[in-house]
This record gives structure tokens, sequence and C-alpha cells, in this order.
């Protein structure tokens, strides 16, 4: 059975002695500690920079009421997708795009591939902008944020070991919850947050147009395809197995408490913007951070900034991992952060380039970046139900998935989400479409 | 090398060398087996579902692009 091994092999199996040494000796931390990984990094890494900035806006123009239990929702719901992607990958040991380009064809996989494109093109580089806007505010010019994060990029994954990778950004991403010292800084109204969270009330001004782009623009900030395709590259690069899916239950479980309590941290620490009837529907981050100054002092308002800082890079580094991911699997070249550079150079030149390109072009002058910003998740959103569709076809996928496919009652609430996410387009469509409609 | 097993230059010691073999023949049966795949045969209704799926996104990108000129102007 043991044949040539090259280097992504044979970092592969030493991170999986170790697991199975774990699992021998009942060590459950320990294995809880080698396991954790794909689930933590794409929930936070979802917490992106314009993730960020909805959850800010929404906290600024609604304060605290209904979008609080609505995004404890969406990561509810995130997790009942990023679940399948862990199965997923841990019985078929491959990524996203190549199951779909196996089971669908070219024609429909082709199509996947540029929902996935466009759509991380576009938030790679509201990426950037976070980048940017963050380090604005303490003083460090754009170019040098920019080169900066690409080095931070190219140092991490060029590590040349997905366990190196995979810890360094996971140290990264753990910066996301400075939005709950924030939020604890601005001195919230506990009594306010327990009846929104029971209640989904308030909701000022009701229904209208701006509520739905900021629900969409919610709804975007938790589910999203690069999510999906991140998530089983990540699972199926790490080594996953079948006997690890409890683990990477967990592991995506834990992801989505930590990046809730960051998201309602943001809602939280921008609702005395609302509460003080400060416009700031316009706000970018650094303006966020600034107004935040006389509620939160210069400590609160330098850790939002850090946050909004880090939201992008972080995001930025996992997003461009997806697409190299995606690419290398449809092109059936190497793909895998466990090869060096030399063995996998289209990987890490997709990779590098695409987060180059974004990075770029943050720096033109007058490219309309808020529009950008605030498209980008409602986008994201447009894009979600097919990626829904071939997700749950793949996941009853009796001869991929054998004994691990969906239960009914996984299907029910899969679909649930599915048709949840489809009629939140549904509905934006109309507002667009018939401007003066009232709900 | 009496007491370490050797795979293509990388050397395991005997402890570790039936951990690497459990490592590798999970692996290797899957991978195995998603290279046997084929086209999924898509049912009528699958059919219906990824192309009213696909016609979805076709017309948002329109509502978007129609929304964007909206704001612009």
């Amino acid at each position: 059975m043991i044949r040539h091994m090259n280097e992504e092999e044979r970092h592969r199996t030493e991170d999986r002695v170790r697991v199975l040494k774990a699992y021998h000796t009942r060590r459950r931390w320990q294995l809880l500690w080698l396991l954790i990984g794909p689930g933590i990094l794409v929930m936070l890494g979802e917490n992106d920079a314009p993730s960020m900035l909805s959850y800010a806006a929404t906290g600024s123009q609604f304060g605290i009421g209904f979008f609080l239990p609505f995004v404890v929702l969406t990561f509810a719901m995130a997790f009942v997708a990023q679940e399948i992607t862990v199965r997923l990958g841990a019985v078929s040991k491959t990524g996203h795009a190549d199951l779909i380009y196996r089971r669908f064809g070219r024609f429909w996989g082709n199509f996947a591939m540029f929902d996935l494109l466009w759509t991380n093109v576009m938030t790679l580089i509201t990426e950037f902008v976070g980048v940017v806007a963050g380090a604005g505010f303490f003083g460090i010019p754009s170019w040098l944020a920019v080169v900066g994060a690409l080095t931070l990029i190219a140092v991490a994954t060029l590590s040349r070991r997905y366990w190196r990778w995979e810890r360094m950004t996971l140290a990264f991403a753990l910066f996301n919850l400075v939005f709950i010292p924030v939020a604890l800084l601005v001195h919230p109204h506990w009594a306010a947050v327990g009846h929104a969270l029971l209640t989904w009330r308030p909701l000022p001004g009701g229904i209208n147009n701006n509520t739905i782009i900021l629900l969409l623009a919610d709804i975007g900030a938790t589910i999203t395809p690069w999510m999906l395709f991140f998530q089983q590259g990540a699972v199926s690069d790490k080594g996953l197995a079948t006997q690890d899916i409890r683990h990477g239950r967990w592991d995506t479980a834990i992801g989505a408490f930590l990046a809730t309590l960051a998201a309602l941290g943001a809602i939280v620490a921008t609702a005395p913007l609302y509460l003080h009837h400060m416009n700031a529907a316009q706000y970018g981050a650094a303006q966020f951070a600034q107004a935040l100054v006389p509620y939160a002092g210069h400590v609160g308002a330098a850790l939002f900034a850090l946050g909004v800082l880090e939201a992008g890079l972080v995001a930025a580094i996992t997003i461009s991992t997806s697409s190299a991911y995606a690419f290398g699997e449809v092109t059936r070249t190497a793909h895998s952060l466990n090869r060096p550079f030399h063995q996998a150079r289209s990987f890490y030149l997709v990779l590098l380039l695409v987060a180059a390109f974004s990075g770029a072009v943050v720096l033109i002058p007058g490219f309309p970046l808020e529009y950008v910003v605030i498209i980008v998740n409602v986008v994201a959103v447009l894009t979600m139900p097919p990626a829904i569709g071939f997700l749950l076809i793949l996941a009853n996928d009796r001869e991929i998935m054998g004994r691990h496919r969906n239960t009914f009652w996984l299907n029910l609430i899969g679909i649930g989400v599915g048709v949840f996410v489809s009629l939140a387009g549904i509905l934006y469509a109309l507002t667009v479409i018939f401007p003066h409609l009232k709900f | 090398m009496a007491d370490r097993r050797e795979t293509s230059g990388w050397e395991w010691s005997p402890a570790d060398w039936e951990w690497v073999q459990e490592a590798l023949a999970e692996h290797q049966a899957s991978v195995q087996h998603v290279e046997r795949l084929g086209l999924k045969g898509l049912t009528p209704g699958l059919k219906l579902l990824i192309w009213g799926l696909r016609i979805y996104v076709l017309f948002m990108a329109v509502v978007v692009i129609v929304n964007v000129v909206q704001t612009v102007h």
C-alpha cells in the first residue's frame, strides 16, 4: 500500500498520526485542539470587514432590537450549511468544486465557479477597504497597509505546512473578538439587550427598503458561497476522516458561537450612535471608530478600528485561499498548503495574485469603495441559493456520502435555509423594481 | 535500517508505522472511491431545480445592476 509519498501526503500523514494517537490514548482535549481549525476559521473569517461594517451600520441605524436575534438566527443557518461541508470533506477527501465538476459536469461546474469568482473578487476588494480604513485610524498610509497585508498573507500561506498556516490564521482570527470589549466599554443597557434577544423588538421604522438592504447585508455577512468552498477544501487539506466528523461539528459550532458574539458586540458597540441620533448611515470603518470616541473612549475606538483591520486581513487570507483551492480542484493541479511553492506554483500564484489584484484596486484614486462595501454582501446572498442547492444534492448523494448522507430532518432544515435566503433575495428584488412598495 | 521504516525518503519510527498505515489506508480508500465517481444522473425534478436556481441568480444580477444605476442617478 505504501508508495511514493510526496510532501503534501507526508505532512498530512504526520498530522493524522498525531490525531490517531490522541484517539488511542483518549486525550479528548488534545484531540479537539488537533481537529479544530476549518470551522472556527470559516466563521471568524466570514466576520470580515464588510460584515463588521454591516453590523456597525445596523447598530447605528436601528440600535439594540430586532437585529440582535436576527444575527443569531443567521449564524444558526450558517452552521447548518457549513456542517454539511465538514461531512462532504471528511468523506470524499476532496474539495467542493471538484465534487460539483465530477457529479454535475463542466456546464454546471462553470456556473458555480463563475458565481464564486466574482463574489470572491468583490469581497476581497472590500477586505482591503477594511484593512486600509482600519489602518487609516492609526495614521498608517493606504499603500503601506496594503503592502503589509499582502506580506502577511504571503508569510502565512508560504509556510509550507497546512498546520502552521491554520494556527497562524487562527491566532489572527481571534482578534475578531475585540468587538466584545468595545461593546462593554459603551456600557450597554443589558435589560434592553435581553429584551431584544427574547422579543425581536424594537424595529424602529418597521420594514422598509433600507431595512431590507440591511437584512440582506446581515444575511450575506454570515452565509456566502466562498465559505462552502473554503471549509470543504480546508477539511480535506487537513485530512479529517469520517471518525472526526463529530469534532468537525464542534469546531464549526465553536466558530459560529465566537463569530455571533463578535457580531453582536459590533451591533451593541455602535448602538449609542442610534440612541444619540447620529446619522451614521454612510460611515466607513475609520469614521465609525472616530464616532465611537465619546461613547467608548479612545481605547474602544482604537479597538474597533483594529477589529475592522483584522477582519479584513483574516478574510483576505481565507477568501484568497478558497479561490486557490477551487482553481486547483477545477484544473486538477496540486492545491495544498502542505506543498512547497515549487510543487504547487499555480495554487500559490492564484492565491497571491488574486489578493494582490484586490489590494491594488483599493489604491485606485476615485474607486467607489463605499458602494462596493454596501453591495458586496447583497450580491453574496443572491448567489447563495444555487450554492445551497448543489450542497444539498451532494449531501444526499448516496454514492459519495454513504451512511453520512443527510437525514430527513437535516434536509428539512437545509431546505428551510435555502428558502429563507431565496425569499430574502426576492424581497430585495421587489423593493428595487417597485421602490414605492409598502410592507 | 532495522528499527525504522522508510517511505521514499521519509522515515517513520516502528511505533508510528501502524498509525501511518492506518492513516494512509483511510485516505487512499476515499480518494480511490471519488476517482471512480462519474456524472450524477439528474432526474427531471433536479434539472428543473438547478435551472430554476440559475435563472434566479441571472435575474438577481439584473436587479443588482438596476439598483446600482438607480443609486448612481
